[in-house]
């Protein structure tokens, strides 16, 4: 039986932040690595690279994914949104903002995951419950934080749109 | 309801290198936004309003307008000495008490040398915000910056036994143990069919000593307390017969999830320490110690009916159900 040929890299082409990029990667690369290494985006962190701790949560086209858990490939034609997207120029997102204000990180290792399941949570749902938000935010594990303090910066998030009327978190 | 002190071994050894000038700020200050203006002024104020600690020592306590003189730097393995980690009371005892004395010896030079240039004596001088001043009447007697700019950048008139630069390293190694304490109660419900253990409560009230951050007392307690929860509830690590390590991996080693735990109820008493610079005490182990024994202890006493004495971690309702059964089986 002959061979089956499979390509070793392939050219894909995403938009990352409203930049686009086209670059060759390897078929097995992760998205992750290609997101860090290729791009040098290192805003996205990898905790357990194996989908667990949410550390590497990036917005792939609306939904909120865990890029350690996808290939480079996977994402070819892709609309992402990775942490360093959030602030605008050197003014921070309303959640990084609310952030710093609750003292919501402590080593922040998993802050940038949490933030973004959180931009992604408040898109789809933006007056969520206590517990809303903590189901939200159940696929990012924080070591240190106990978590009291991330809850309250997107409650804070959530009050704060609702005041200003707009029901969005600008993002 | 368990009571906790982490003990503290009086061993740990700390440069003081938090007060001192900086010769490359960007390094120190990575992308902050100062970088660009970090101009004389600042980088002195920046060279002694160094942290939390400093403040209190140095400026008196007008926090806020020294805060806006000041440039705090960021813990940052690139720029500071060798260090063993934060275990044992290292940040707030060791590391405070090394910065405690490093401001000392700054605040010192700064006032012996502004006495000279003032014909005061330094006794009758003192440190406030931006300037020195007398003592008595709180007459500003020379602005910090003029200070500042005699000793950074005409040092060469200094007198001969006075080091250029406004910087000090102090090394602290604290005289005798201090230790962590606090009191944890937990209310749990046990469902008694299946197992399970739900947190419905959890109070700490802790004593660190002087609180220095109270925002960050409350993360480290908060925190710890959750760490404990994973240690009594669900973090297990399970070896076979064979030695094979089974939870090596995040998906079988449960740490709690923003679900799985409750909003801490604090409280707070302040007893200073009578050994410590400032009376500071550690308090990242009175968040995570106590939990496992006051958990075990609601359990235990939940299950009262049943006469089970809830002596190992983790929690997990297959074990809780089995000490159950066992009691049942043996009625």
């Amino acid at each position: 039986m002959a061979e089956t040929q499979f390509a070793e890299s392939q050219t894909i082409r995403v938009r990352v932040n409203g930049q686009e990029y086209e670059r060759e990667v390897p078929v097995r690369r992760l998205l992750a690595d290609f997101i860090r290494h290729d791009l040098g985006l290192t805003a996205t962190h990898l905790g357990c690279e194996h989908g667990v701790c949410g550390a590497c949560t990036i917005i792939m086209d609306g939904e909120s994914v865990r890029s350690c858990l996808l290939f480079a490939v996977q994402a070819d034609g892709a609309e992402l949104q990775t942490l360093e997207g959030l602030a605008n120029g050197d003014e921070m997102h309303p959640l990084q903002q609310a952030f710093w204000d609750n003292h919501a990180l402590q080593c922040g290792f998993c802050t940038s995951g949490f933030l973004m399941s959180a931009v992604d949570l408040l898109d789809k749902n933006p007056q969520p419950s206590e517990e809303e938000i903590r189901y939200g935010l159940s696929g990012n594990l924080c070591r240190c934080t106990g978590y009291a303090n991330i809850v309250k910066a997107v409650q804070a998030v959530a009050e704060q749109s609702l005041r200003h009327g707009s029901g969005q978190v600008q993002s | 309801m368990a009571t906790s002190q982490g003990g503290k071994g009086g061993t740990g050894k700390m440069v003081g290198a938090q007060v001192r000038r900086v010769e490359d700020p960007r390094v120190l200050l990575g992308k902050s936004q100062y970088v660009d203006d970090l101009d004389l002024p600042n980088s002195v104020a920046l060279a002694f309003v160094r942290s939390p600690y400093a403040h209190a020592r140095i400026v008196s306590s007008d926090v806020d307008a020294a805060r806006n003189q000041s440039r705090i730097i960021e813990g940052d393995t690139n720029a500071v000495p060798y260090g063993m980690g934060t275990w044992g009371s290292r940040s707030a005892v060791t590391g405070g008490g090394a910065i405690s004395k490093a401001s000392e010896k700054l605040r010192s030079k700064m006032l012996r040398l502004a006495s000279r240039m003032t014909e005061v004596p330094d006794d009758d001088l003192e440190l406030a915000v931006g300037m020195i001043r007398r003592k008595a009447d709180a007459t500003p007697l020379l602005p910090i910056k003029e200070l500042a700019h005699r000793i950074l950048v005409q040092a060469g008139s200094l007198p001969q036994d006075e080091d250029p630069g406004l910087d000090a390293t102090a090394h602290y190694e604290p005289p005798l143990s201090t230790h962590a304490n606090a009191t944890h109660i937990a209310l749990v419900e046990v469902d008694s069919d299946a197992g399970k253990v739900d947190l419905l409560r959890y109070i700490v009230v802790e004593d660190c000593g002087t609180i220095i951050n109270p925002t960050v007392v409350d993360g480290q307690i908060q925190g710890g307390v959750v760490q404990g929860i994973g240690s009594a509830l669900y973090e297990h690590a399970l070896y076979d017969e064979n030695g094979q390590f089974l939870t090596g991996t995040l998906m079988d080693h449960l740490i709690p999830t923003a679900v799985d735990v409750p909003r801490v109820e604090i409280g707070h008493i302040e007893s200073p320490s009578p050994h410590t610079p400032h009376g500071i005490k550690g308090v990242g182990e009175s968040g995570a110690i106590a939990p496992p024994a006051a958990i075990a202890n609601a359990v235990a006493d939940a299950l009262a009916p049943f006469e089970v004495r809830a002596n190992a971690i983790p929690l997990t309702p297959e074990r809780v159900l089995g000490w159950i059964e066992q009691r049942k089986a043996a009625a």
